[in-house]
């Protein structure tokens, strides 16, 4: 792949200016430089030796710039797991390339590990860990969702979805995975959740390809027999379903990758998919509310507009306005690195003026990183669509269904 | 001006022999009609050869190259990128030829081991997996364009005058014998006499132009060959197709580049050797047997050499590729009764150092000075890179960012300031230190005199990019007004464009409608003040 990627590039230089990092970082030369040049220069005699390749937070917003389809996030990557196959990788590199260890250990030390995390002796070491100490880390929950929904009796329906969760659903917000179940449910889908592990995203963009491709390779063997059998895959997360619609194909390299990216939708996306075939339940109950919608970069670089905005303007009384600000500047794990709080925090700066020009009652969006930034950036509340839907349709309900949406939780 | 030794011709051989003499202590002045490597030296693959190549058909050179291979690796290091290379044999070949060339390998001395093909597959994936047999042998890849600089550099510094951009109009003789030359500055037009002792003719393909000048026929076959650039390193060594020697059966890496080759194609001038669309076309087709993708890589640039054959038999005998690699010698003297002229023909680049020794044992005798080369013990030196001190001070803690932005803080007397060093070329990664380091070694040098000694767009948009912002930096810091900066980059830019059009497919074709967009239509290129200069 890395090898005619490198070709296709012109300099135009066009990614340069869609870069949320160099626009604010001008000691970042820019996603043309740490990818498809760089590419160049580390397979030549002479290769620099700078660490560009920590700058780019692989919100893939060149790629969208970019007029020759070049996968600039994905050489850059490329170029930041061949640096490290000469270098030590930083701890905090390693530590965030295994989320879902870190979220396992963590839950079931919650809420302990929670107040360890805030504690004023603890910071020192977070920062000698190579983690920035200007924001909250995300609180985890002493129930995952998945150790929740292997407790709760299976409600068979006639047609089946294998769930994603990812690793924010299920350690940090369960209640989001929660929220999709009920919404799937509520739309005649079976769910099921499979034995599953982080996508690997946080791997891959720490620069640890092979704690990736080793995740693809188990996620793989898990969902692609279930699409055998019929089951799409859906996930609630919009940085899931780009990497197992778009990096798995590309690191895994094989047909049986590529088969299953075809089966895999972002839940707005399955959702608004169903609406088009008339087939989503719309017994919408009134839900009075201004929102703002901030898109997510990853949904963006799906490709397919914004599903959210289309199911989401289906609930009656919602008002749901487009913040447009471009990207939150927190991108996964980035925004969490010791040196890169400043920057994450400079390019969030236009969502939240747009949040504070707006000043909606909450802002929702489905990325779970994004509505920590946006809320630790402007203090509003902010919710994940699911949660919305949810609540839309619990108001219609009939009771019974109302007490049973209830006891689930 | 008078000298001891007049050499003209600034290539491989020249500089080489500029290099020899001044580690003899010979005074020497050196006269080349264009920049250093205007002919063949610079127009090659970049492969210092194992010698492998000639092994069979051509023992004698085989053995100058492993010797020379060697030696250059010792003393010419900072020059070379020792990759080793590979000879890999297709299975749809001669399959009696490995079997040959490997004992004649043995007997020239050549170190061949014969490796498992999947070792050489997974090092280039690029390969066609349908060869059965590889080799590895000590091939390297020589940048051509360092090397002439660092002999230019290192004879300087032993006192050789070398003279860029001046041509030989006419040889003076005075008794029977070869006097001096007169040049011409090829700029200003001024004329000159340089006496010397003894004249070296090493002008690669224009040397029998030089002798003729003395009345001298040197029999000489000018055999073209046509190169593919691609835009980055299909392999990291040196791949050769093991077979009896044909068109593009070599692929050399070549800095961030790959460079493919060559052909044979008899011509009649040494110059402006241009690559025709049928041998490029020839070349990829043949190419695909060797790596089976190629076409899907993407050349960004093509070139041609011409190579100096000297052929006694003037045309009775073989052609092109029959013709030996090795070098001769002429010493006009013995061979036509004119004292004062010596000519070097034929050779190759591998082998530059070896000529010019053996040419310097004969100019010393001829001088009657006992002096030894030392041209094999003596490392070669390359002028230090000094970064441009534009500084600025910074507020707050300074921080080591990045080289690729080119800013640098550097902490003085309780301030810290950034130090620019602005990258001008992306593609090659050239700064404006490296421009004026270059200008420092030839300050009277246009854009491409500093391209050829910093690879300013030599990268993958050909200087799209770096072509007008070297003009505009170097315009900014004084060194050139602003009609000489106009000429200058329309020279570069056409320079670009030469060795682009005959490649205009796929990538390569947007970007140079990219290119003419930036150049034609947004700084109308073409009528830009040159203060009445015309290009």
């Amino acid at each position: 792949m890395v090898g005619n990627a490198l070709d296709q590039c012109l300099k135009c230089t066009i990614c340069n200016t869609a870069c949320p990092v160099a626009g604010v970082d001008p000691s970042f030369p820019g996603p043309k430089y740490a990818g498809p040049e760089l590419g160049r220069l580390i397979r030549g005699p002479e290769p620099p030796a700078d660490n560009v390749l920590d700058y780019c937070s692989n919100c893939r917003s060149c790629e969208l710039a970019c007029p020759s389809g070049v996968p600039i996030t994905s050489l850059i990557r490329a170029n930041k797991a061949a640096a490290y196959r000469h270098k030590r990788m930083p701890l905090a590199n390693r530590l965030f390339a295994r989320v879902d260890q870190l979220g396992r250990v963590a839950a079931v030390a919650a809420p302990l590990s929670n107040a360890v995390a805030r504690a004023w002796w603890a910071q020192p070491v977070l920062a000698r860990l190579g983690i920035s100490t200007g924001r909250p880390l995300p609180a985890y929950h002493r129930q995952t969702f998945r150790a929740w929904f292997s407790r709760r009796p299976v409600r068979p329906a006639p047609k089946r979805i294998a769930y994603f969760v990812g690793c924010y659903a299920n350690y940090n917000d369960p209640d989001v995975a929660k929220a999709t179940v009920a919404v799937l449910e509520h739309n005649g889908y079976q769910v099921l959740v499979p034995e599953q592990r982080c996508c690997g995203l946080p791997a891959l963009a720490n620069g640890d390809e092979d704690q990736a491709r080793k995740n693809a390779v188990f996620n793989l063997g898990q969902f692609l027999p279930l699409v055998e059998q019929g089951y799409e895959i859906v996930t609630a997360c919009p940085s899931c379903a780009l990497t197992l619609k778009r990096d798995y194909p590309e690191l895994l390299d094989n047909p049986e990758a590529a088969e299953l990216s075809r089966h895999v939708w972002e839940l707005g996306e399955f959702l608004r998919r169903l609406a088009e075939e008339g087939e989503l339940q719309s017994d919408f109950g009134k839900v009075p509310g201004r929102l703002a919608y901030h898109l997510p970069c990853h949904t963006r670089s799906q490709g397919m507009g914004e599903p959210w905005t289309d199911v989401l303007g289906q609930v009656p009384g919602l008002k749901v306005e487009a913040l447009d600000a471009g990207c939150c500047g927190l991108s996964g794990t980035y925004g969490f690195k010791a040196g890169h709080y400043e920057t994450s925090m400079a390019v969030g700066q236009r969502v939240f003026e747009a949040v504070n020009s707006v000043r909606p009652d909450a802002v929702v969006t489905e990325c779970g990183t994004c509505a920590m930034q946006i809320n630790h950036g402007t203090g509003v509340k902010v919710v994940h669509p699911a949660i919305l839907l949810r609540e839309a349709y619990s108001r219609r309900w009939p009771r019974g269904g109302e007490d049973a949406i209830r006891a689930s939780e | 001006m008078e000298t001891e030794v007049l050499i003209i011709g600034g290539g491989a051989t020249g500089l080489g022999l500029a290099w020899d003499l001044a580690l003899r202590g010979i005074n020497t002045v050196l006269i080349e009609q264009g920049d250093f490597g205007h002919g063949t030296s610079t127009r090659f693959h970049g492969l210092l050869h194992s010698g492998g190549r000639y092994a069979v058909k051509d023992p004698v050179s085989a053995q100058e190259c492993i010797q020379e291979n060697m030696t250059l690796k010792r003393v010419a290091a900072p020059c070379i990128e020792d990759t080793g290379g590979w000879f890999v044999h297709l299975s749809t070949d001669d399959p009696d030829y490995p079997g040959r060339w490997v004992t004649a390998c043995r007997k020239t001395g050549i170190p061949v081991q014969e490796r498992p093909v999947q070792e050489v597959l997974d090092l280039v994936p690029a390969l066609n997996p349908a060869i059965d047999q590889a080799f590895f042998v000590p091939d390297a890849a020589i940048n051509g364009f360092r090397l002439l600089h660092a002999l230019a550099y290192s004879a300087r510094q032993r006192g050789a005058r070398l003279m860029t951009y001046t041509r030989a109009v006419s040889l003076v003789q005075k008794g029977g014998r070869v006097v001096g030359a007169v040049t011409e500055d090829q700029r200003s037009g001024q004329r000159q006499e340089i006496r010397a002792s003894l004249i070296v003719n090493t002008p690669g393909p224009w040397a029998a132009e030089v002798a003729a000048m003395a009345g001298i026929r040197v029999g000489m076959r000018l055999d073209k060959g046509s190169l593919l650039i691609f835009n980055h390193r299909l392999s990291g060594q040196v791949i050769n197709r093991l077979r009896s020697p044909g068109d593009a059966d070599i692929l050399v890496p070549a800095g961030t580049v790959s460079i493919l080759g060559t052909t044979s194609v008899p011509v009649e001038s040494p110059d402006n050797p241009t690559p025709s669309a049928g041998e490029l076309l020839h070349m990829l087709a043949l190419g695909e047997e060797l790596f089976p993708h190629l076409h899907d890589y993407r050349v960004i640039r093509a070139f041609a050499g011409v190579r100096p054959l000297y052929d006694p038999a003037e045309g009775q005998g073989s052609a092109g590729r029959e013709v030996s690699r090795t070098f001769s010698l002429l010493d006009h003297a013995v061979r036509d009764g004119l004292e004062g002229l010596v000519s070097v023909v034929g050779g190759k680049l591998t082998t530059f150092r070896l000529m010019a020794e053996k040419t310097g044992d004969l100019v010393v005798q001829k001088l009657g000075v006992g002096a030894s080369s030392k041209t094999a013990i003596t490392p070669l030196s390359l002028p230090e890179r000094r970064p441009v001190s534009v500084f600025m001070p910074v507020r707050g803690r300074g921080d080591i960012k990045s080289q690729a932005s080119g800013m640098r803080d550097v902490k003085e007397s309780n301030q810290t300031y950034r130090l620019l060093d602005n990258v001008i070329c992306e593609c090659e990664a050239v700064t404006l230190g490296d421009l004026h380091a270059a200008l420092a070694e030839a300050p009277d040098g246009d854009l491409n005199d500093l391209r050829r000694r910093t690879r300013l767009g030599m990268g993958t948009c050909q200087g799209s990019f770096c072509s007008f912002r070297s003009a505009a930096a170097l315009c900014q810091s004084g060194k050139f007004s602003v009609e000489r900066a106009n000429v200058m980059l329309q020279q570069l830019v056409q320079e670009r464009w030469k060795g682009v059009r005959p490649v205009l497919w796929g990538e390569q074709l947007r970007e140079a409608e990219f290119m003419q967009a930036i150049y034609k239509r947004l700084l109308n290129l073409a009528r830009l003040d040159a203060g009445g200069e015309r290009v």
